[in-house]
């Protein structure tokens, strides 16, 4: 008697509105969220989109500070997961610091994961990160966005010191971190999607300034910077067709 | 059996067949995010401590039991929203947004929401910690948590090149995430090979935090003490963990310690951390001790 008494109880417990309810949501979600989902996420997938102009034709003849003194050469990447870069070293005679590199990559691949950044892949080359920052540049060229933030690494290697600038372009916004690049990749609206990382990197000596390295890298990525989107990266209008 | 126990055992009946109703729907909902957790334990050592944490949640609330049959109260509507949040959040993580952290994290407001929906208010208070042990079981992305640690990292393998410079006779250089030394018996490098090494078991560390903290019932000024006392622990047995791994590195003159140094330290730091919480959450403060005994003789009551 006690015992189809208990019954009776839990039966009546599970027939609640609000245990009901939520049973349904929860089926519901388990037959058909995720597929839904899926289907959505490929109906407004968005479409790898090409360079303007190939980041290989880099015009440096473009970056006013570095057209005389100094010397330009090509680097060969090592592990970027993209073939549309730029790396390039400029190096000079006289004054310091003596070399500069520009080191621009281009995605367009969707399902791209956003690299690792210098400062996480730096250290694993044996870097010790002395500071990192977030700094604002000033770029008078770019009518939209005038002032740039970007990410400053002071880093130690075994006998030199480094300082290394950053940012990514996502979609025609600059972003200084991947989690910020992976927001604009999958928030909604355009048709088709890219990212580029742009780094500048120089050294200076172990007990030396790094003022005038972080001058040199900032001019070179300004200067970088304006002719990469007035020539290279697809336009905002580009991405809406 | 009087009609009051008759009563109280059929309320905790009702609410246990409707709980474990609801998670057995979560699981057939979030079947492959839970396998993708179970199958990351193998794939790093970092991971081990998820293999615990189902042990850790059914001590607790074995623990807490009478506790939480006497929070048992009407069941609350909002469970029902939090349910939506959760699915929600996980929607939004597989489209358009990719995040496959926030796809596991979507989890807790749906668990959440099943112990609000079936048990009340008062038992989810009492399952926060479950719910806390449940997070620390998720894997953080490879490359997020690379980049979260970096300072943390630095100031770990910095710190314990600084603290073996005093050891008598070790000379040490940091190159990287290496540090080297040389000793008047040998020389070598501490850490070769492991991902994260200067930062590897902190989710351990906290997991076992958050079970001895909530095995007992504590007064809400110690858990504060202890939040705020939580993560100088964390970090300083990360410390040891790294340091006891260089020095049995640089006395391990015959031969190289190899995993054995790793696995050594390791062991000390887990213990370390155990006990470290242990005392931050039992040390007999008179400011604690009167509210805390009568939380636990309450809660004796109950049983």
């Amino acid at each position: 008697m006690r015992e189809n008494r208990n019954i009776i109880s839990v039966v009546r417990s599970l027939l609640s509105a609000g245990f009901i309810f939520s049973a349904a949501v929860l089926g519901i979600a388990a037959v058909g969220l995720r597929p839904g989902v899926k289907a959505l996420s490929e109906y407004y997938a968005k479409e790898p989109i090409e360079v303007r102009r190939p980041l290989k034709e880099f015009d440096i003849s473009c970056l006013p500070s570095f057209e005389s003194g100094w010397v330009s050469s090509n680097i060969p990447p090592d592990e970027i997961e993209t073939d549309e870069y730029a790396i390039i070293r400029f190096i000079r005679e006289q004054g310091e610091p003596r070399e500069v590199v520009l080191f621009v990559t281009y995605y367009s691949d969707p399902r791209s994961k956003v690299p690792h950044t210098p400062d996480v892949c730096y250290r694993q080359g044996g870097a010790v990160v002395k500071e990192m920052k977030n700094i604002t540049i000033d770029i008078p060229e770019l009518a939209r966005c005038p002032k740039v933030k970007a990410r400053l690494l002071l880093l130690q290697q075994r006998t030199y010191n480094q300082v290394v600038i950053f940012c990514f372009y996502a979609d025609g916004q600059f972003k200084h971190s991947r989690e910020q690049v992976r927001w604009m990749m999958g928030k909604p609206g355009n048709r088709y999607v890219y990212f580029s990382k742009i780094e500048t990197v120089s050294s200076y000596p172990i007990d030396g300034s790094p003022g005038p390295a972080i001058d040199i890298c900032k001019r070179l990525f300004r200067e970088a910077v304006s002719i990469l989107i007035s020539e290279h990266f697809p336009t905002k209008e580009q991405l809406k067709r | 059996m009087s009609n009051q126990q008759e009563l109280t055992s059929n309320k905790v009946a009702g609410a246990l067949a409707r709980l474990v109703i609801l998670l057995a729907l979560f699981v057939w909902m979030f079947r492959p995010e839970l396998t993708g957790t179970i199958s990351n334990i193998a794939k790093s050592s970092e991971r081990v401590h998820v293999l615990v944490i189902p042990l850790m949640i059914l001590l607790l609330t074995y623990h807490h039991r009478a506790a939480l049959a006497e929070r048992l109260s009407k069941c609350s509507l909002w469970g029902i929203v939090l349910l939506l949040i959760g699915l929600a959040l996980y929607a939004a993580a597989t489209w358009p947004f990719n995040y496959a952290y926030v796809h596991n994290v979507a989890m807790i407001p749906v668990l959440a929401g099943i112990v609000l929906v079936t048990c009340g208010w008062g038992v989810l208070k009492f399952s926060l910690p479950m719910l806390l042990l449940v997070m620390l079981a998720f894997p953080i992305g490879s490359r997020i948590y690379a980049r979260l640690i970096i300072r943390p990292e630095t100031y770990t393998i910095a710190g314990s090149a600084a603290t073996l410079a005093r050891l008598p006779g070790v000379d040490t250089v940091v190159r990287g995430l290496d540090i080297f030394f040389e000793s008047d018996f040998v020389s070598g490098v501490v850490a070769l090979g492991e991902s994260n090494r200067g930062a590897k078991l902190l989710l351990a560390f906290a997991t076992i935090g958050v079970f001895v903290v909530f095995s007992r019932s504590r007064s809400i000024w110690r858990l504060i003490v202890v939040g705020f006392a939580a993560v100088p622990i964390i970090f300083f047995c990360n410390f040891f963990r790294f340091f006891c791994w260089a020095v049995l590195e640089i006395y391990a003159i015959a031969a190289p310690a190899g995993m054995l140094a790793r696995n050594i330290s390791t062991t000390f730091s887990l213990l370390l951390a155990y006990a470290l919480f242990a005392f931050v959450s039992s040390a007999g403060l008179n400011l604690f001790v009167d509210i805390e005994e009568t939380a636990r003789s309450q809660e004796t009551t109950y049983a």
